[in-house]
């Protein structure tokens, strides 16, 4: 404790016993205005940076967060210990902007179900899964590099090139349990030019995503029953263990672009159109190919974003996505001749549809590079609407929220203090799970979708707050101490699993360091 | 601008614009070829079950043979059963039809006839079944493995003998499959852990109407050490050198089975190899059987199964240890259906149904080849229940 307490005092009397020459501090409120103030850099168009960039930063972010609550999807763990260490940073090389990111993850989850197989259960590419109704344990490890550049091509026209690597391992920890392993590239290269009008930019993207899960068993005495998940509580049997369900491969590419324009005379506008389609095939095994069904999604999104004014400056985004996906689901049937499975049958039986849409104003009183106070507001649509063609089932919901922030900046010689609030308040409009298949008292229909309807349709209320301490501790490199905490209260229709209405909640907390040169 | 907007449009377009198949309900109506009843009777109508190998749905009709009506399907790769039981002059009969990966959709709503055979009904039935442990005497989580036992009942007219009949676990036919090892694998069953037979001359242990005979794990009385019953009087018990050698497990004087095949050795402390859910079948087999070593390799490596041709079957149940009936090993044409105990450890039983008595008293139990109809559970498991007799060479107790 004797201990706690010296670190504490000497982090806090550092900026005094440092004699660091006065200077401009760069803290959280100078990178949000950086950042943000560069819309380009928030786009998949990587060349526009050469006409609307950041100033130089370098950013080194550790944190460890902490999450836990019964408000939760299934999927989701019970509780959550999450280490994060993430740098970035953007350098101005003669003419290129260049900017580069490496974040690694660590994650330990408790209390996750119907997730047999996957890193990221949500992924709706990944539909035909196979799920447990065993509540286990996750160990996860995720590492994300990226680089941005843009070369001007002379005056008006600009190059760019946006590539990120994600890759990510995940190993369940109890029976039926399974290793995964994901990978995916993405390439975004970019077009930019400035004419009278303003800027234009175009940008291509192609992603390529794996992944390989091998479930398995730790007691081999115990077969372990899953279920073939194929949407809207739908599945057939198999087991893990046994010669049963083998290793599994999702393979997904990805292709798409996207349309920008933005105008910058006094204020700021950028329009941003992307589109996105990809295919997923779902295959069991390596040596005897099994697919047990194809994904089709499309992505369609759209932004607006405006910054204007100077003492007080306003950023406003409109935004909207909508996302199709299509699920095929295959028959198959064992080919004694030629030793393989073959497709019999082929029938899109899954549609699920999501709409998001959004808008938020933020406005900065300025003071230097920074801000001193920070108001916003914003308003937000949330909808799901899933369809199981035949037995016909449905699976939806809309949501509406508005939430609000308010953020204090104290700016001191060589330090500063930023404590903000941040609240959502979301308002369920309607809700519907309607299950018409013979699997009606299985546990994905009894217990997973009503459970998961229940929380996606909740009202609820969230409330949060964050610190951040700043110093400067040598000449343009600043070190800042952050905490952050958040609580999350619903009240769950519960008609929706049983009956009657339950209050859940989640909290999360949140403490780190950043270093920013 | 505009140039660019309208190729990006139709780019989109162009990509989004893909094949749909989205499912259709077919009208979809059975044909039944009867040609193969010779002087059977023709039954009225047929029980028909459907299941869709995709989604793994199961529907179940009843289709009159006189006026044939049509069904309303999702479309898909069904596999087809069609079932009827019927009587001639004391005589029980199954029918029984099969096709499989039938595909039914809009445009493929005819369907092959399906051809139908009779058999009479099989002398020797499984009539209880006790395979679900039980617990250890004033403990509350130790299970008892070693009480299981099956009643076999000559339901016929005629006395049957056991001699060289089989016992054996039989493998999943969702799970393993032998066709690149045997070109008629559809015709055999396979066995996947011991193969029990009963020894004898050929007329050592004659089986009377009306009387059954008990193979027990073990031919003792239970009761002493865990919360089931006596199998003191067993006729059988499968217990062999091996175990013998093993130590810890008594030989009472039941006639010992003969491990006649080892396909893959259990390492559960029961020596019919399984215990809390399973697939069992009663044979005689027409052929030898292969030997150790010698097994089929299944699609799965290093999972072996013994091959039974299904016309030895005598009798066959499809034991489960949950409710999903996707777990069923057995194809219809030997079980239709299936059951399963409420829980592991619960000293509980699966008892044949009866349908009727004979003038002399005696039971006649219902055998459909359906056991989700056929059998029901019992809390109280007991040998010989309702009567049932004694073999007369069966006059000792085993009890050590």
């Amino acid at each position: 404790m004797r201990t706690n307490r010296l670190v504490l005092s000497l982090l806090l009397t550092a900026p005094l016993c440092l004699n660091v020459a006065a200077q401009e501090l760069h803290d959280k409120a100078w990178s949000v205005l950086n950042e943000g103030r560069a819309l380009w850099m928030g786009s998949d168009n990587a060349a526009g940076l050469s006409f609307d960039a950041p100033a130089e930063f370098n950013l080194l972010d550790a944190d460890f967060s902490y999450e836990r609550g019964y408000y939760r999807l299934k999927q989701s763990p019970k509780r959550e210990g999450e280490l994060t260490f993430d740098t970035q940073g953007l350098k101005k090389i003669g003419k290129i902007i260049a900017w580069g990111r490496f974040s690694y993850n660590n994650s330990s989850e408790n209390g996750a179900s119907f997730n047999t197989l996957l890193g990221n259960p949500y992924d709706e590419r990944f539909l035909y899964t196979a799920a447990d109704s065993i509540e286990g344990q996750w160990k996860k490890q995720s590492y994300l590099l990226q680089f941005k550049a843009a070369l001007p091509l002379g005056e008006r026209v600009s190059t760019g090139l946006h590539v990120i690597y994600n890759d990510r391992i995940a190993a369940g920890q109890i029976d039926p349990r399974a290793e995964s392993y994901h990978y995916s590239v993405s390439v975004k290269p970019a077009l930019a030019w400035t004419t009278d009008i303003g800027t234009i930019g175009l940008n291509g993207i192609y992603t390529n995503t794996f992944e390989r899960s091998t479930p398995g068993i730790s007691n081999s005495q115990e077969i372990q029953k899953v279920f073939l998940l194929r949407g809207l509580g739908n599945w057939v049997g198999d087991q893990v263990g046994g010669s049963g369900l083998s290793t599994m491969y999702f393979r997904c590419n990805s292709w798409g672009g996207g349309l920008q324009y933005s105008w910058n005379q006094g204020w700021k506008l950028l329009a941003d159109f992307g589109y996105l389609t990809d295919k997923t095939t779902i295959t069991e095994s390596a040596t005897q190919p099994k697919p047990h069904g194809n994904t089709y999604r499309q992505n369609i999104s759209g932004s607006l974003s405006a910054i204007w004014g100077e003492k007080v400056q306003h950023f406003l985004r409109l935004s909207a996505k909508g996302v199709k996906t299509k699920g095929t689901e295959h028959t198959v049937l064992w080919d004694t001749g030629s030793g393989q499975w073959i497709t019999a049958m082929s029938i899109d039986q899954v549609m699920l549809r999501s709409l998001d849409a959004s808008l938020d104003w933020n406005a900065y009183l300025t003071d230097g590079e920074a801000y001193s106070w920070h108001w916003g507001a914003g308003a937000a649509w949330e909808g799901k609407d899933d369809t199981y063609a035949l037995p016909h089932s449905v699976f939806r919901y809309g949501n509406a929220s508005l939430s609000a922030v308010c953020e204090r900046r104290f700016g001191f010689s060589n330090s500063s203090l930023t404590a903000g609030l941040r609240l959502r308040a979301t308002k369920n409009l309607y809700g519907e799970y309607s299950y018409q298949g013979h699997r009606g008292a299985s546990a994905p229909v009894r217990d997973l979708y009503p459970h998961n309807l229940s929380i996606l349709a909740a009202d609820r209320l969230q409330a949060g707050l964050e610190v951040e301490y700043a110093f400067n501790v040598a000449k343009g490199v600043s070190l800042a101490l952050c905490a952050q905490g958040s609580f999350l209260t619903a009240s769950c229709d519960w008609a929706y699993e049983a009956s009657g209405i339950a209050h859940r909640h989640r909290g999360n907390a949140l403490g780190g360091v950043k270093l920013y040169f | 601008m505009k140039r660019i907007l309208y190729s990006l449009l139709a780019l989109c377009l162009v990509i989004s614009c893909e094949e749909t198949r989205l499912p259709s309900l077919v009208e979809w109506r059975p044909s039944i070829d009867e040609s193969a009843l010779g002087d059977v009777p023709r039954p009225d109508s047929y029980k028909i079950t459907v299941s869709n190998i995709g989604t793994e749905a199961v529907e179940e009709m009843v289709f009159d043979a006189l006026s044939p009506q049509t069904f309303e399907l999702v479309q898909g790769i069904y596999n087809i059963t069609v079932q009827a039981h019927g009587t001639l002059g004391g005589r029980a009969f199954n029918y029984i039809g099969t096709a499989n990966a039938v595909k039914i959709s809009p445009g493929n709503t005819g369907t092959t006839p399906i051809k139908v055979s009779a058999s009479e009904s099989s002398a020797l039935v499984f009539k209880e079944i006790h395979y679900n442990a039980s617990m250890v005497k004033n403990s509350a989580s130790a299970r008892y493995l070693k009480d299981t036992y099956f009643e076999v009942y000559n339901n016929s007219e005629q006395t049957v003998y056991a001699d060289g009949i089989c016992l054996g676990d039989v493998l999943s036919s969702r799970v393993y499959d032998f066709s690149d090892k045997l070109p008629d694998a559809a015709n055999y069953v396979f066995m996947g852990t011991y193969v029990w037979q009963i020894p004898g001359s050929g007329t050592d242990y004659p089986i009377a109407p009306g009387e059954s005979f008990v193979i027990a794990a073990s031919a003792i009385d239970h009761s002493q050490t865990a919360e089931t019953l006596d199998l003191s009087t067993a006729e059988f018990e499968t217990i062999c050198d091996r175990y013998k050698e093993r130590g810890g497990q008594p030989d009472a004087n039941a006639v010992n089975m003969t491990l006649v095949c080892t396909i893959k050795e259990s390492g559960l402390g029961n020596q019919l190899g399984k215990f809390t859910d399973g697939a069992w079948a009663l044979f005689y087999p027409s052929v030898p059987l292969r030997k150790d070593g010698e097994y089929l390799e299944s699609n799965h490596a290093n999972n072996y199964g013994l091959e039974v041709l299904k016309t030895d079957v005598l009798d066959a149940i499809d034991l489960l240890k949950s409710e999903n009936p996707d777990d069923k090993r057995l194809e219809s044409d030997l079980d239709a259906g299936w059951i399963k105990c409420s829980t592991t450890g619960g000293n509980e039983s699966v008892v044949r149904k009866i349908s009727g008595r004979r003038e002399n008293g005696s039971i006649i139990l219902q055998d459909t080849n359906n056991t989700t109809e056929d059998f029901t559970v019992s809390d109280s498991p007991q040998i010989r229940r309702d009567g049932t007799g004694r073999p007369s060479w069966s006059n000792w107790t085993t009890a050590q």
